[in-house]
């Protein structure tokens, strides 16, 4: 009887474990189910939010350095000031970390003294905001905190501060070489180097995710990186110095002759650019200071008639095919004109003994034209083409102007005539440099270079793919014709071209500016110019220089001062010796022997 | 054999015997010559030890491993988080100093630029360096560099710099620099302003106008320069006509 009471409470309390076994079981089961299943996203997502931190890595923007590695532009650590306007409030000590109690004003106050803004502004936006939306949970109240205004910021602690940050671009060196390295908009790139070389030169952003615990810490092992890839370094072929130099020589110029605008290019012989200055300029830290028309780079952009220093192209074209010598006797008078067509030189003068040297020195367009007689206009445009003209350079420059050539010979004769001497064409003062360029590289043509080269973020450079060069001239066509123009510098009557010991070649220009519709051109706009190449004996250097519509000096003599500057500060920078060959002795007059 | 023949063998050690045959038909008899006693297949199990109560060591043992296990995975756990928080704190301090690392980078950079040289090169009066001068093989005397620019000016007038540069406006002492040129040649009312109005007329030439003016009386004179432009003369430069003004090339004889 006992035996089978005990064997009765032995199976009770089996069935009673099992079945509380069950139940328990059963309530973790739903349990599970409940969060597992019907739950689950819901309580994910809120997981997700509280632990899981989601931040973007920024890659740096690659910089653009010169030739020498100076830094013309770089990507730096800014960062945004936002509120949540709805958050915002006072802070008591106790239950914010603050030692003293702290206003909203006071703290606008103290955010204001770090920025530089003023509180009652920044106030009024919030108050603006509020009044918008009640329930706004952003504002961005300032941007551009460099690294010490953030810090001061973030030591403030106050909750409802967060500061963003939005990496920014400067230019330590201000408007040296701005017109070429370009600017960046608020997310792209908006000109210049910057927009042409964006796929060197912009980063991927990267990712991390983590868990964090209560206190921001991430938990460790929950970290997942996809690393921010930086963006490659574009180093261009100028020289900040010289730039610099040449920049300033460039606006002195300008606002002394109270021009329009100045425009300079320096050249190798090599085709590589040494600088390009433009007057006025933008200084991209700040580009909506300048005009809009001054925040490219003329040089590449604004194509014009160039008038006379366009002779050296057609002379060299007859020296080279034969047509002319350069002893040729020529009487040359100062108007042309047959077959319904009309030439003049710019000064009237009576009929001069010069010889084909002297009218290209003298810069007679009736003289010009009497030597061209016999040249074929098919000839002469494959000679332009030859030395660039009619195309982009190789540089690709954003918004940079080709100018189609047009077929000289279906053109109307006086057009025909005029080609000679550089009206009715139109050319980039960056092509003229270039075909000056092949004048003094023995008479071949290299393309022109202003990018040496991206380098990416693993090191591997990548140079510009450059076309060949190409033989326009012959290297003697080449040679005499530079030792013509070097008759420009000692004989065409400035005191303050030559430099004494230096051989310098050079061609001046008074070019007439057209109207913009076409209509003919604007007697009160002038582009006086020089082209030139030295040392004559050994080329390094091509410059150019010309000023748009100068007020106190009319002529191409009012270029002079600045050529002669540029060429003499090359000279110093670069410490080039002085000429050992003796200068040239083309004659340039005739005179008739006496029966 | 299975489980349940040694428990028959067991229960009836005659069984086999018996029959030679046991319940599963397996014949265990064997050849009489090979296996002389068919007693011998039985072999005496272990006895079966007694189950003793576990010792208090083993439960000792048991706990102390287990414990050691807690508290090992505790300190390791302890020891990552440990190492999270020093990271954390390492990589926070990492990048502040990234921060002011860039900050300072920012300043030299600034510092550098050529704006920034050529404003305090002027300020310290510092002047334009002679060119080269070139042995010739001959060896009796140099060759000459080249001559002097035409126009050399300070880098900054009363119009701001040639070449602007915005980020020089957070150098206090470039900025100060700007100010005072400003604040120098101000125009005031009744002021013989330079014929051209134009940015450098004033300060431009203020070398050329200091060294052909030898008024001292501080009235504005106006020259017209060889190359056209008016220049007016201020005061002081008047008054420094003897001193070069910053930015003045000396002559290329001035050594000798």
């Amino acid at each position: 009887m006992a035996a089978k009471r005990k064997r009765s409470r032995t199976g009770m309390r089996t069935a009673m474990v099992a079945i509380l076994t069950f139940a328990l079981l059963a309530t973790f089961v739903v349990r599970l189910a409940d969060i597992q299943l019907v739950r689950a996203e819901a309580l994910n997502a809120e997981a997700d939010g509280r632990r899981g931190v989601s931040q973007t890595l920024f890659g740096t923007r690659g910089p653009i350095v010169d030739a020498a590695g100076t830094v013309l532009a770089e990507s730096v650590d800014r960062w945004d000031l936002t509120v949540s306007p709805q958050y915002t409030r006072d802070l008591q000590p106790g239950i914010d970390a603050v030692d003293e109690a702290l206003t909203v004003g006071d703290a606008l106050v103290q955010i204001g003294g770090i920025t530089g803004d003023d509180p009652r502004d920044l106030q009024a936006m919030i108050y603006a905001e509020l009044e918008r939306n009640p329930d706004s949970d952003y504002l961005m109240l300032t941007d551009g905190l460099d690294a010490r205004q953030y810090d001061a910021v973030r030591d403030l602690g106050i909750p409802w501060v967060y500061l963003r940050l939005n990496p920014q671009r400067v230019y330590p060196a201000g408007s040296v070489a701005g017109n070429l390295v370009g600017f960046m908009g608020q997310s792209e790139a908006l000109a210049g180097i910057e927009r042409s070389q964006d796929s060197c030169l912009a980063a991927d952003s990267g990712e991390r995710t983590f868990d964090r615990s209560a206190d921001g810490t991430p938990i460790p092992g929950s970290m997942v990186t996809d690393p921010a890839v930086d963006g490659g370094s574009v180093q261009l072929t100028i020289d900040a110095d010289v730039q610099y130099q040449v920049q300033q020589l460039t606006a002195q110029y300008t606002s002394q002759l109270r021009a329009r605008s100045g425009t300079s290019i320096i050249m190798r012989t090599d085709g590589t650019v040494v600088a390009i200055a433009e007057s006025p300029t933008v200084d991209p830290n700040d580009p909506t200071a300048a005009a809009q028309r001054d925040r490219g780079s003329r040089a590449f952009t604004a194509a014009y008639e160039p008038g006379s220093i366009f002779k050296t192209f057609s002379w060299a074209a007859m020296l080279d095919l034969g047509l002319i010598e350069r002893t040729q006797e020529m009487s040359v008078p100062w108007t042309y004109s047959g077959q319904g067509t009309r030439v003049r030189d710019a000064q009237s003068h009576g009929v001069e003994q010069w010889t084909a040297a002297g009218i290209l020195v003298n810069s007679s367009n009736v003289g010009m034209v009497e030597l061209g007689q016999q040249l074929d206009r098919d000839d002469f445009t494959d000679y332009l083409d030859r030395f660039g003209f009619g195309e982009q350079t190789a540089v690709g420059f954003a918004g940079e102007q080709d100018v189609a050539l047009r077929d000289l010979g279906a053109l109307d004769p006086q057009t025909q005539l005029n080609v000679l001497f550089g009206q009715g064409i139109a050319a980039t003062p960056i092509q003229l440099a270039s075909a000056y360029q092949a004048m003094g590289n023995g008479g071949v043509h290299l393309p022109v270079q202003l990018i040496a080269g991206c380098t990416d973020a693993e090191g591997e450079v990548t140079a510009p793919e450059l076309p060949e060069g190409e033989r326009v001239v012959s290297e003697a066509t080449a040679r005499s014709t530079l030792e013509v123009l070097e008759h420009v510098v000692t004989d065409y009557g400035y005191e303050t071209f030559p430099i004494e010991g230096y051989r310098i070649a050079a061609k001046t220009g008074t070019a007439q500016m057209a109207y913009a519709d076409g209509s003919g051109y604007d007697p009160n706009r002038m582009m006086i110019s020089v082209a030139g190449v030295f040392p004559v004996d050994d080329p390094q250097f091509v410059v150019l220089t010309m000023f748009d519509s100068p007020q106190t000096i009319r002529t191409s003599g009012g270029a002079i001062p600045a050529f002669h500057d540029m060429v003499n500060l090359l000279i110093r920078q670069y410490d080039i010796p002085p000429s050992t060959t003796p200068a040239s002795n083309v004659p340039l007059e005739w005179t008739a022997d006496q029966p | 054999m299975s489980n349940a023949a040694i428990a028959s063998i067991h229960v009836d050690p005659s069984g086999v015997d018996q029959h030679g045959v046991d319940q599963h038909g397996v014949d265990h008899r064997v050849d009489p010559g090979l296996a002389p006693d068919p007693r011998r297949h039985l072999r005496a199990l272990p006895t079966p030890s007694v189950r003793r109560a576990p010792r208090l060591v083993h439960g000792v043992l048991a706990l102390a491993g287990l414990a050691g296990i807690v508290a090992a995975q505790l300190g390791l756990t302890v020891v990552i988080s440990e190492g999270a928080y020093t990271l954390n704190a390492l990589g926070g301090e990492s990048s502040a100093l990234a921060r002011t690392e860039q900050a300072l980078g920012e300043d030299v950079a600034v510092l550098a630029s050529p704006q920034h040289v050529a404003v305090a090169a002027d300020e310290l009066g510092m002047l334009a360096g002679q060119p080269s001068q070139f042995l010739t093989l001959s060896g009796t005397a140099t060759a000459g560099g080249p001559d002097a620019l035409h126009m050399q000016v300070p880098a900054l007038d009363r119009f701001g710099m040639y070449v602007p540069n915005a980020l020089l406006q957070t150098q206090p002492q470039t900025a100060a620099a700007v100010a005072q040129v400003r604040e120098e040649i101000a125009p005031y009312p009744g002021m013989l302003l330079p014929a051209g109005e134009g940015a450098p007329a004033a300060a431009a030439d203020d070398a050329a106008a200091a060294a052909t003016t030898e008024s001292g009386d501080g009235a504005a004179a106006t020259t017209e320069s060889g190359d056209g432009a008016a220049a007016t003369a201020e005061t002081g430069a008047a008054a420094d006509a003897a001193q070069p003004a910053p930015g003045t090339l000396l002559p290329a004889t001035a050594g000798e």
